[in-house]
């Protein structure tokens, strides 16, 4: 793990207000606490450092280019929509992707599982005459379940995930394609159903990113307000320390698969009730877009660090890719290259530059500390804290301290 | 027919030259049976027999059963050059009468292989459209025949019959499988037709998600608000129907290539104008006949045999999802 994303983790920890430590800054050699300008630019700086702020940048870059290149259309409504539907329908299976990767994980059959639960929930609407309300929770549980299909190959056989999934995406595919005959299935959706599932309810925008932005929420919730989010990062950055630590490592692992796959069946539901219909080839190719998005949001390939708010901006990119470059003009048959390049640009942004900030010197005096420059930052952002007693940090060494990976 | 015929010219004769002749015909039919079951064939298909090649394969079936020759469907796993080959070879091995191959890329690929099979003794032929505008066959060719659909050919068709339908403005003919060697023919053909007959046309690269191609497509369209039609060169047309909902244009004329269940909808009720069907039943069946009479009988055609493109629009729409239902197109 990058030294300066290791950093960021501890400043995200260490957010709770530390009375009695302090600064040390060149304003502080003058006697009083560090300028305002001087304590927002280190605010920024360490704001840089979290995964999820390249994805930003990437998203606000993006949007001044596109909004540049297609002024009349790109900064509408109407665009917003596209790029939310898009990133809402991949967004979905790609935070349960993100959550797999921090512990540690891949999983390449996402897609083949998104196709497969689709036509499980197609057919027993079509062929079995059940309610959405009954088959659509029946191929999420379906999902789930070969979700734990690859956790417990992966745990009891200690195979590396990637080979793993990548033998059950060419299982899963194949009984799709032998299902289906290879052919497209039809089935028609109550109009309830598919405006709960996608339909343009919120002014315009499709409820598929309300299921989004809740799945975010519940995502980083579980990620960092619970003991399991805990558990996840812990066995993403050291499997073995975790287990001496107690942590049920196997358990979480298959948890973990069991959640990608759901997620990635629930995506499959939103485009079943969009477009009432699966085919054999649905859902392929998206598991290396989620791979992308995910890696845009800034976890990383290595496991042990990441976010699920860095996912849901990283799908936001996605989607601003593929909307912007269509009403961008750009050519036709440089589609595909293009989406990749900004895709590669990105992750670039992501990666080496948040390492040059994490390796830059704090600004003005601060040290790689996090107690004392988060006092000063978040004096900053509560008037009145600012003057804190100086030379505690000095007594107490902990501001000169850098911080390394966990 | 003829050994009918023959004993309708007995009838005269007393019952038991009659029983004896018939019993002599079917011995003679059953030496000929048994002959044909001896005849191999291989179909080296591109992809396992489903979806559409499922119609290649049922059509090489029902040749076979039909002409009492023994016929077995290979594909490779993956539809690469070197697999296919290999499927080739597997089929040389086998010592097959003769091999008819789904070609899917230049004949280059595959010279060096057909060259072993001749030398084997195998007749062997390309279920694959001949080159674009040729109908007569090169005495020189190294397959002896080839039966598919010209695709320059559906991509022309699909230009001409948007522009007897009166399309002016501009027209998008999107891909969602860009590396597919026949989509691609569709598409350039098309672009090529419309911009000759002065209609600007444009390529599209798409994915095969229906969201993303349903926002892409929708978002070309405000774009180009002069887009009169849309293409998909592909037969997953969800996005594009979800598309031209979504930006509330019914005057947007909808074509695409093969035939799904949603196109036939789609046509039924007006959403799509029509779709490009290749009869590919006939890309499985024809080989197996072609290469059976050649075995048994040295006969060679002289024309490359098309099978498509043919038009699938309102006005037979009902009667092709009949013959959908029961497996031939």
């Amino acid at each position: 793990m990058p030294e300066g994303r290791g950093a960021s983790l501890r400043f995200r920890c260490s957010t709770q207000p530390k009375t009695g430590t302090m600064a040390h800054g060149a304003d502080q050699a003058s006697g009083g606490g560090p300028g305002r300008s001087i304590v927002l630019g280190e605010s920024f700086r360490r704001f840089m450092l979290r995964p999820e702020s390249t994805a930003l940048a990437a998203v606000v870059i993006l949007f001044v280019v596109f909004t540049i290149l297609s002024p009349q259309l790109f900064p509408t409504k109407l665009t917003y929509i596209s790029i939310m539907a898009v990133a809402a329908e991949l967004g979905i299976m790609s935070i349960g992707i993100t959550l797999l990767m921090i512990g540690g994980h891949f999983d390449l059959s996402i897609g083949a599982v998104l196709g497969l639960t689709s036509y499980v929930a197609v057919v027993l609407m079509r062929d079995f005459g059940l309610s959405p309300i009954v088959a659509a929770p029946a191929a999420v549980i379906a999902g789930a379940a070969l979700g734990f299909l690859n956790g417990i190959i992966v745990v009891r056989f200690r195979i590396h995930s990637f080979v793993v999934t990548l033998g059950t995406m060419l299982i899963w595919r194949g009984v799709l394609i032998a299902l289906t005959g290879g052919f497209p299935m039809t089935v028609d959706i109550p109009p309830l159903f598919k405006d709960v599932m996608a339909g343009p309810l919120i002014f315009g925008f499709r409820m598929s990113m309300v299921w989004f932005f809740g799945i975010g929420l519940l995502g980083t919730f579980l990620l960092t307000r619970t003991r399991f989010g805990n558990w996840i990062q812990a066995c993403g950055q050291n499997p073995q320390a975790a287990r001496n630590l107690g942590v049920p490592v196997d358990r979480v692992t298959v948890i973990l698969f069991m959640i990608a796959s759901a997620l990635g069946a629930l995506s499959g539901i939103v485009q079943v009730a969009r477009f009432s219909s699966v085919d054999a080839l649905r859902g392929e190719g998206m598991e290396l877009q989620a791979v992308a998005v995910t890696v845009i949001g800034g976890t990383l390939l290595s496991g042990g660090y990441g976010s699920v708010v860095g996912t849901v901006l990283g799908a936001i990119t996605f989607g601003m890719i593929q909307v912007g470059l269509v009403l961008a003009g750009a050519p036709g048959h440089f589609f595909r290259t293009l989406t990749g390049l900004i895709v590669v640009l990105a992750v670039i942004l992501n990666t080496d530059v948040a390492r040059r900030l994490a390796r830059s010197r704090p600004l003005a005096g601060f040290r790689r500390s996090s107690a004392a420059a988060d006092a000063a930052i978040l004096g900053e952002a509560q008037p009145g804290r600012d003057g804190v007693e100086p030379g505690v940090i000095a007594e107490s060494g902990e501001a000169f301290r850098d911080e390394k990976t966990p | 027919m003829t050994i009918l015929a023959g004993v309708s010219g007995v009838r005269s004769f007393r019952p038991m030259a009659v029983a004896a002749a018939m019993v002599g015909a079917l011995a003679a039919t059953g030496a000929a049976q048994a002959q044909d079951d001896d005849i191999s064939i291989y179909f080296v298909g591109c992809a396992a027999p489903t979806g559409f090649h499922g119609y290649l394969a049922r059509g090489a079936a029902e040749a076979g059963a039909n002409l009492g020759v023994n016929v077995t469907y290979i594909y490779p796993d993956q539809l690469t050059i070197p697999n296919q080959v290999q499927k080739i070879e597997e089929a040389i091995a086998a010592q097959a009468d003769g091999i008819a191959i789904c070609v899917f890329t230049e004949d280059a690929a595959y010279t060096d292989v057909v060259a072993r099979a001749k030398e084997a003794g195998i007749a062997i032929g390309s279920a694959a459209a001949p080159p674009a505008g040729k109908q007569v066959r090169d005495p020189d060719d190294m397959f002896l025949f080839r039966t598919g659909s010209d695709e320059k050919a559906a991509g022309r068709l699909t230009a001409q019959r948007l522009l007897s339908m009166g399309v002016k403005g501009r027209v998008v003919v999107a891909n969602q499988q860009p590396g597919d060697a026949t989509c691609m023919d569709r598409a350039n053909s098309e672009i090529d037709e419309l911009k000759a007959n002065g209609v600007e046309a444009e390529f599209l690269e798409l994915t095969m998600d229906p969201g993303q191609q349903a926002e892409s497509l929708f978002n070309y369209l405000r774009l180009h608000p002069d887009t009169a039609a849309a293409t998909s060169t592909c037969d997953v047309i969800d996005g594009f129907l979800a598309a031209k909902e979504q930006i509330g244009r019914d005057d947007l004329i909808l074509t695409g290539y093969d035939i799904v269940a949603q196109s036939l909808a789609a046509i039924r009720d007006g959403r799509q104008a029509f779709t490009i069907d290749q009869q590919q039943f006939w890309r499985g069946y024809m080989p197996v006949l072609l290469l059976t009479h050649n075995i048994k009988y040295g006969l060679q055609e002289a024309n490359y045999f098309l099978t498509g493109p043919t038009i699938v629009d309102k006005d037979n729409v009902e009667k092709v999802a009949a013959l959908v239902e029961a497996g031939y197109r």
